[in-house]
């Protein structure tokens, strides 16, 4: 204590927390003006919230597929009558260029791509082709191609002089239903039966121009998206449009944050305000205490800006959230200073006293604050270290501000109002009073045994549904979508990595039987890669001999006959052409699905799946030797699994950052405390840390944010605690008032956030509410406690 | 000249649904005498030319069709090949050379829904992607058809059919150049209708 009050005396003679805080405030603003420059990099990716993965070529490529994903949409377009469904997509189609979108359709291969063809038909076929062609079965090779210009291909792109075998024709012909997405709904409305009643529905896919994936920039694109499907509603008001894309989620996620959380805050805010001005009867303690937490705030953003390049929308959520305990030191100053109003001491001594009677509380405060969020800093997850850095830089922020410029504002008298639930605590103290030792001994062995036993018992919730729901008009949405519009699996895949694209190209077909093999054993439905759209290179020479000599076959020159008798062998191809030749001229939609150029100069070939039928064999299958071996690495990416993954190795080490935060705390403690305080101190939060993970664990699943209120209830317990503890040296009912009337603020903004929709943050405010429950029932213990000691 | 695979397959799916079903085109603004000659099911034989941009020689084929009005389809060509296609609305299947492939693929189901409309009459549905254009010469009649929509424009030029008390002839165009005529011989084909009707019970 005499240390704290040595550096609060130097404070007070030099002026230095008024230049310290005058130094933040031009430094913070002139980062701070840089960044507005640059514009405020502000993200709500939820692939952001995963931990990187300890493979960085996956990570890599998880990345480079989500910003292929992320200007990707899916608009459903449905009416009553197929003919308007027809005009709506139609329209749309016309419209979307003019709003910065493009389809992406395939439905155009690059004419590059079929030059490469023209002169090499032989270069892909299907499958029974392949067969006969190796077998030299003219016979059938005759007859197929036959059945295949006698057929309804009369539009093949190759004609039967170019090919006439109709390889290329045959193979396109197979591929196509690959090139429009194997959905019906793309080419023309399908009916599907809504409700009982029918309704004609069209897929129509859209990519957007913008490479920017700023939470600003997706919200551009998805207001220039609401525009269009406004115009077209206006002009077809029998039509409906939906849209949905990760970039609909994110928009659609963060403005239900910001919404839900503009409603709960306003609610508490107000309520907050009402109760400040019940107790204190001015305003100035309200836009004092507002006043320091927006500054706060606004330090904890630009720092994490500065030190990460971007912040997280959720960062700032549960950041500013966090750092709400200075509001509790706002009015622990405004308290103090009531009571020492209208006492016989010069004005100026008593902002020092003020000054000096809460300095060491709050610094203490701000002390296993940090230690507590050192814990969450060491998980290792980018997000929950930005949480960490927003609340360390943003408290000691604040507390700066209450130090320095608290004793500038003016000194009013504030008459005296106690709240009602004052009465309650000083119950509760007076109960704790009556309690034998040996029962609350008891009983915090029996709750420090609960603890253990359910930290080490409690499900972890890796669901997904922890993190995020989408609203139900949207899951309608895309419901429809999926039972119209099959694409292959996009968030579980294959990478298998090569030097470089030939080498590629070569690994890919050699795994070929490896992934038919799978299919015939009803693993996977199907699957796609690059080893279907672009030739081996090893046979490509011999397939350019051995295609000559079958043309001059009996059977195929008499086939040729009946077209025409001038057509000739192909001329031999002077060189194999360059795979990466061919995988450049494929349609960008293809090639960003099935080929990643990595950093390090290596590339990865994406294998797709459709209908995975046994997942479990699917990931034992790539242990084989053939996919996994010295001379061949193929990644098994799973985004799903990865993110339940990332989840629940958050939340597990989020676990252990508590348990270092508790342990850090009660170092300092000690270091400040006797022991028996300093027990006492921690007891208050460990106590209701143990009550809320026991309730959870009875009635759910533990997730990541119910631990992150956690980290919260340990710094306002410890604050509590602490304010108790110095009770002795405030004014009289000092602590009862501050503990009450945080309390009862933190209750009221948590226990809104407890119904919000948004599952993680309904996690968090319900388990800060009740933890801030069992804080308040616990704190005035240490009263009896210190006074014992 | 390169073309593009959704041009084929648009190409694909209207050659096929008109080769076999324009016969049953009807509609509100069309001559009546043309809605008659609409049928529930029928059978015959054809011969079809096709002529191929840059070839001195056209293709010539022969075979015989059946149709159940929503129910399914045979197309059978008999020289110079043999080839089978069956459709109805759980797919296409095509048998060559002993061996039989069904096609799962999205656009063959289309094309078996689009033929399955047109041989119900739907008018409608044809006339969404088609103007229909009616011209009379004595007792014979013809019905040019010109894409409305810009997907079929691009694989498609024109289709004309003609015909007298039924259809007789269907000439096809594509953007490419490429001819395709199907001359239907006003006879019946009692041995396709019973395959398809076989078909029909597997």
């Amino acid at each position: 204590m005499k240390l704290f009050n040595k550096i609060n005396n130097l404070g007070q003679r030099n002026y230095t927390w008024l230049i310290i805080w005058s130094l933040t405030v031009l430094i913070t603003l002139g980062i701070f003006l840089a960044q507005l420059q640059k514009g405020l990099p502000i993200v709500s990716d939820i692939s952001y919230l995963l931990p990187a993965t300890s493979n960085a070529v996956e990570q890599e490529i998880i990345q480079r597929q989500n910003e292929s994903f992320q200007r990707r949409y899916i608009l459903l377009i449905s009416s009553p009558e197929q003919n308007l469904t027809q005009q709506v997509h139609a329209t749309l189609s016309l419209l979307a260029p003019d709003f910065g979108f493009h389809s992406a359709l395939n439905q155009n291969l690059p004419q590059g791509y079929l030059a490469l063809v023209q002169q090499r038909p032989y270069a892909l076929m299907q499958d029974a082709d392949r067969q006969a062609f190796n077998a030299a079965n003219s016979e059938y090779l005759t007859q197929s191609a036959m059945g295949y210009w006698l057929g309804f291909n009369a539009a093949s792109f190759l004609s039967p002089s170019k090919d006439p075998l109709a390889f290329a024709g045959k193979f396109f012909q197979a591929m196509g239903s690959r090139l429009n997405g194997q959905a019906e709904g793309l080419l023309a409305p399908v009916a599907t039966d809504q409700q009982s009643a029918v309704l004609w529905q069209q897929i129509l896919p859209l990519t957007h121009t913008t490479a920017d994936k700023s939470l600003d920039a997706q919200q551009l694109t998805f207001n220039a998206l609401q525009q269009l499907i406004s115009q077209i509603q206006q002009k077809f008001p029998d039509a409906q449009v939906a849209a949905t894309g990760l970039a609909v989620h994110s928009v659609i996620s963060a403005q239900q944050t910001q919404k839900e959380i503009f409603i709960i805050s306003s609610v508490a805010t107000i309520a907050i305000i009402a109760l400040s001005l019940l107790v204190y009867r001015r305003a100035l303690p309200l836009f004092a205490a507002c006043g320091t937490i927006v500054f706060g705030s606004w330090v904890g953003v630009v720092g994490c800006i500065a030190l990460f390049q971007q912040i997280h929308i959720l960062a700032i959520a549960f950041g500013t959230s966090l750092m709400g305990v200075v509001v509790d030191y706002s009015f622990h100053y405004f308290s103090v200073q009531r009571r020492l109003t209208g006492a016989r001491t010069p004005v100026n001594n008593k902002k020092s006293n003020i000054i000096r009677i809460i300095f060491p509380g709050i610094s203490l405060s701000l002390i296993t604050a940090v230690a507590g969020y050192f814990g969450l800093w060491q998980t290792g997850m980018l997000v929950l270290q930005q949480i960490a850095l927003l609340c360390v830089l943003g408290i000691v922020a604040s507390c700066l501000t209450i130090v320095a410029i608290y004793p500038l504002l003016p000194q009013i008298y504030m008459p005296a109002w106690h709240l009602p639930i004052e009465r309650l605590l000083t119950s509760i103290a007076l109960s704790w009073q009556r309690v034998p030792t040996w029962i609350i001994y008891n009983l915090f062995a029996v709750l420090l045994a609960l603890t253990g036993y359910t930290l080490y018992q409690t499900r972890i919730n890796p669901n997904l549904a922890a993190l995020y729901t989408p609203p139900a008009s949207l899951k309608a949405t895309e419901k429809n979508i999926a039972q119209i519009y099959k694409e292959f699996v996009p968030n579980q895949y294959w990478a298998v990595l090569a030097a470089d694209p030939q080498a590629l190209i070569k690994h890919l077909y050699q795994l070929k039987p490896e992934l038919q093999a799978l299919i015939s054993q009803g693993v996977i439905q199907g699957y796609n890669d690059l080893s279907q759209w672009v030739p081996d290179p090893a046979s490509m020479d011999a397939n350019a001999q051995h295609y000559n000599e079958l043309l001059q076959d009996a059977k195929i020159q008499a086939h040729f006959a009946q077209f025409d008798a001038s057509v000739n062998p192909l001329p031999q191809p002077s060189s194999v052409q360059l795979t990466g030749e061919w995988i450049n001229q494929l349609p960008e939609a293809i090639k960003n699905n099935l080929f990643v150029p990595l950093a390090d100069g290596r590339v990865a070939g994406l294998i797709r799946f459709s209908g995975i039928v046994n997942p479990a064999a699917l990931h034992a299958a790539l242990k084989s030797a053939a996919f996994n071996s010295p001379q061949q690495q193929t990644l098994d990416i799973d985004t799903i699994h990865t993110i339940s993954d990332g989840l629940k190795t958050q939340t597990q080490r989020a676990r252990y950052g508590l348990a270092l935060a508790f342990f850090l705390t009660f170092g300092i403690l000690m270091a400040f405390y006797r022991n028996r305080t300093a027990l006492a101190l921690i007891a208050v939060p460990l106590a209701s840390c143990a009550i809320t993970l026991c309730l959870i664990s009875a009635f759910g699943s533990l997730s990541l944010f119910h631990l992150l209120a956690l980290f919260l209830a340990l710094g306002l317990g410890v604050d509590y605690a602490i304010l108790f503890s110095h009770s002795d040296k405030f004014p009289a009912g000092v602590s009862a008032e501050i503990v009450s009337l945080a309390a009862v603020g933190n209750a009221l903004s948590f226990g809104l956030l407890s119904f919000t929709s948004l599952p993680m943050l309904a996690a968090f405010g319900m388990a800060t509410s009740v933890c801030l429950i069992c804080n308040f029932i616990f704190a005035p213990l240490v009263v009896r406690w210190v006074q014992r000691t | 000249m390169l073309r593009t695979i959704s041009r084929s397959i648009s190409c694909y799916c209207i050659i096929f649904y008109l080769a076999v079903g324009a016969a049953a085109v009807h509609a509100a603004d069309i001559d009546p005498r043309i809605l008659a000659i609409s049928r529930p099911e029928a059978s015959g034989t054809f011969t079809q030319k096709r002529l191929f941009k840059g070839m001195s020689k056209p293709l010539i084929s022969k075979g015989d069709f059946a149709y159940a009005q929503r129910k399914g389809l045979l197309w059978r060509t008999m020289a110079p090949i043999e080839n089978e296609l069956f459709a109805d609305s759980r797919g296409v299947q095509t048998s060559l050379m002993g061996s039989t492939q069904t096609s799962s693929g999205k656009v063959e189901e289309k094309v078996t829904h689009l033929i399955f409309s047109l041989l119900a009459m739907d008018i409608e549905q044809l006339q969404k992607d088609f103007m229909l254009d009616t011209r009379w010469q004595g007792e014979n009649w013809q019905l040019d058809l010109t894409p409305k929509s810009a997907l079929i424009a691009a694989a498609i030029k024109s289709i004309a059919i003609s015909g007298t008390s039924r259809l007789n002839y269907l000439q096809l165009t594509t953007q490419q150049g490429d001819v395709t005529e199907i001359t239907f011989n006003g006879d019946t084909a009692p041995a396709a209708m019973a395959k398809l009707s076989a078909w029909l019970k597997r």
